[in-house]
């Protein structure tokens, strides 16, 4: 019996571990979803495997568009929201690349990534919960957004800095802490931070678009960048 | 303690060579699990968030505070190794109870250490942004490996005798580079916060 204590323990520690596991994987749909809405949803919507790096076809988008068609503008940003006002959309093309955020400023916020081909946009989030799609031109892009099952059009306008779409990085009180914030050619802005290893999204602390180096949350100076449509955003 | 006995010599190089292979069994699995935390901590799409353990500010605090406990413990088994192996100075003779002792404070120190690695591997995974968190990370996938490996060799009484202080080193280096990663940086930015 002695002999085998050491065992024991192995099994407890190993018992309580996965235990752990299974209870948050028991939480985590109902952390950030709304089941119900999910369910009468496109089935490409629920909850397909995380693919960081490949955006999947996104159900609103045209189905036999040829692929690899150049694109039509090579680097833009386009801003605007959805048309109930339910969430601000942000969307930046850079050479056939497209980067997203999507935020209500509230409760919802997603970074997502995609592609641009030909005039189509089609963007997601790293766990599929928020996608972006629609069309682009010179001025104005225009589609749907949808947010855990529900979908919504939007309008976004082609807009030039300080409008865009901004990401903050900073360890405020040692919790690595990242921000996204819109700006629209009004001058309105739209943002939410995520600590990591909290829940739900907090508010985000205001920024200037002309001085986005003077971000401090907490005494903690965060760093600012401008988001093009070739930089990462998801998965990091 | 040297003898050969005809009949039990065999007997005694069977069971010698049972603990060679109980220590070879040992270290492959230290090393599957190892390996196999990097790979699900690299692998996973980190959630951000877990549930919350305990009745503290935020979960990196409660995270801060469990580790340091560990941590103590930690020093509590390298001062009770100490005196069992007699390498305490002004100890000659182990107390009866330290043997308890030792076993009691690693059991409770490494289940304390649990509910931070599975925040760690499930919110935040394998990462490596700053050279602080990449030493973090291999260090906890090297930990539990590393504990798995000495409970191993605990069970197997033949093993050579430099073994078990050596995975005891491991594992409380292992554990203290990463207190000192996580928790001491951690009250050392934010203040001793609860």
């Amino acid at each position: 019996m002695k002999r085998y204590a050491p065992l024991l323990t192995l099994t407890a520690v190993a018992v309580l571990g996965f235990g752990l596991v299974a209870v948050n994987m028991a939480g985590e749909p109902d952390g950030t979803a709304a089941p119900d809405a999910a369910a009468v949803a496109a089935p490409a919507e629920t909850t397909p495997p995380p693919e960081p790096t490949q955006p999947a076809p996104v159900p609103t988008a045209e189905p036999a568009e040829p692929a690899a068609e150049p694109p039509v503008v090579a680097e833009k940003a386009y801003t605007g929201r959805s048309s109930g006002d339910e969430v601000t959309v942000a969307v930046v093309v850079k050479d056939g690349r497209a980067v997203g955020y999507v935020c209500d400023g509230e409760k919802v916020e997603a970074w997502l990534e995609g592609t641009l081909e030909g005039d189509t946009i089609a963007l997601r989030s790293g766990d599929g919960e928020v996608t972006v799609a629609g069309n682009v031109d010179d001025a104005a892009a225009f589609g749907d957004v949808a947010v855990a099952g529900k979908t919504w059009p939007f309008s976004a306008k082609a807009v030039e800095e300080p409008g865009g779409l901004y990401e903050g990085r900073g360890n405020v009180r040692g919790v690595a802490t990242r921000i996204g914030w819109i700006v629209e050619d009004d001058g309105r802005v739209t943002g939410l931070a995520r600590a990591a290893g909290v829940g739900e999204p907090q508010p985000a602390p205001p920024l200037d678009p002309n001085a986005p180096g003077q971000v401090v949350v907490e005494g903690t100076p965060i760093a600012v960048t401008t988001i093009d449509g070739d930089d990462t955003v998801v998965g990091r | 303690m040297s003898y050969t006995d005809p009949i039990t010599e065999p007997i005694r190089a069977v069971r010698r060579s049972s603990g060679t292979a109980l220590l070879l069994v040992g270290v492959a699995a230290g090393i599957a699990v190892s390996v196999g935390l990097g790979v699900y901590g690299r692998l996973h799409d980190p959630t951000g968030s877990a549930i919350n353990i305990a009745g503290f500010s935020s979960g990196i605090a409660a995270k801060a505070w469990l580790a340091s406990l560990a941590f103590l413990l930690a020093i509590v088994q390298l001062v009770s190794a100490m005196v069992m192996y007699g390498r305490l100075p002004g100890v000659s003779r182990a107390p009866a109870w330290i043997g308890g002792l030792h076993r009691w404070s690693g059991r409770v120190a490494v289940l304390v250490t649990v509910p931070v690695a599975v925040h760690c591997l499930y919110a935040l995974g394998f990462a490596d942004y700053e050279p602080r968190v990449l030493v973090h990370s291999i260090l906890g996938c090297f930990f539990y490996g590393a504990f798995v490996t000495k409970m191993v060799v605990l069970s197997a009484p033949r093993a050579p005798g430099w073994v078990l202080p050596v995975m005891g080193g491991l594992v409380f280096s292992a554990l203290t580079g990463l207190w000192l990663t996580s928790s001491l940086w951690f009250f050392g930015t934010s203040g001793l916060v609860f």
